[in-house]
């Protein structure tokens, strides 16, 4: 069986984040965050599976599962997303993990809502409609960013 | 990077700050997560900690630092469930 490279886990980070539109134009705002969150880890193991040479050639496993931070934190550890590179990009690695979570796939758009809620993302003035698509904007743009994959 | 949390818990008047950081390669990677950065922005946060390094270390900061992820402690707990894997979770390790 032909192993996945870059190019099959770059492809579903598209997909994935089609699907996170579409959910979020119905108003699924907890599956919205989380299905966009699937097309950066995506994006994360092809950045990964590109720059770590024992990854590529399956000499070292991934022992991150599908945790965004752990796979931020092995990218991190490549020394791919240092300071001079993109602060921008940086300050957006941080919104992720800091609001996404794994086991968001298990739970209810009103407990993502209640746990959002009690980190001041989802407010009087920032209703979970807007902080649901500002932080699909972040995913979206790290899932899409072409500057990892250099 | 005794040096780092230092300047970091001085500079940002942290508040019962804990350091996971980890060198790898050149650089210092790691989390600081710590109650001083609740209410603080994303953006904020990482000025704060650069403009802190910066201050105090200058142009060493870009060549001795990777990456730092600021969390309050709420946010470095946030996910409610614990993880699926039986192995632990590979954070780096608290220094």
């Amino acid at each position: 069986m032909r192993a996945i490279g870059e190019n099959d886990y770059r492809r579903g980070a598209a997909e994935r984040l089609a699907e996170s539109r579409l959910i979020l134009r119905a108003g699924r705002y907890g599956g919205c965050a989380y299905l966009a969150g699937r097309a950066v880890e995506a994006m994360f193991r092809a950045v990964i599976w590109k720059n770590d040479p024992e990854i590529r050639l399956g000499r070292k496993p991934l022992e991150t599962g599908h945790d965004l931070r752990q796979l931020l934190n092995v990218i991190r550890n490549l020394g791919l997303l240092r300071r001079p590179i993109d602060v921008m990009l940086q300050v957006k690695a941080q919104r992720i993990a800091r609001l996404w979570f794994n086991n968001m796939r298990f739970l209810s758009s009103r407990f993502v809502e209640s746990r959002w809620r009690d980190l001041g993302e989802v407010h009087k003035r920032h209703t979970m409609k807007q902080a649901a698509e500002d932080f699909s904007r972040v995913l979206e743009v790290v899932a899409q960013c072409e500057e990892l994959c250099q | 990077m005794t040096k780092l949390q230092e300047v970091l818990t001085r500079r940002l008047r942290l508040k019962q700050p804990q350091f996971f950081l980890r060198k790898d390669g050149p650089y210092i990677n790691g989390s600081i997560v710590s109650e001083s950065f609740k209410g603080r922005g994303d953006l904020n946060r990482q000025l704060a900690l650069w403009g802190a390094l910066e201050a105090e270390l200058g142009e060493k900061a870009a060549k001795m630092v990777g990456m730092l992820i600021a969390y309050t402690p709420a946010e470095w707990d946030l996910d409610p469930l614990p993880p699926s894997r039986q192995k632990p979770r590979a954070r780096v390790a608290k220094v």
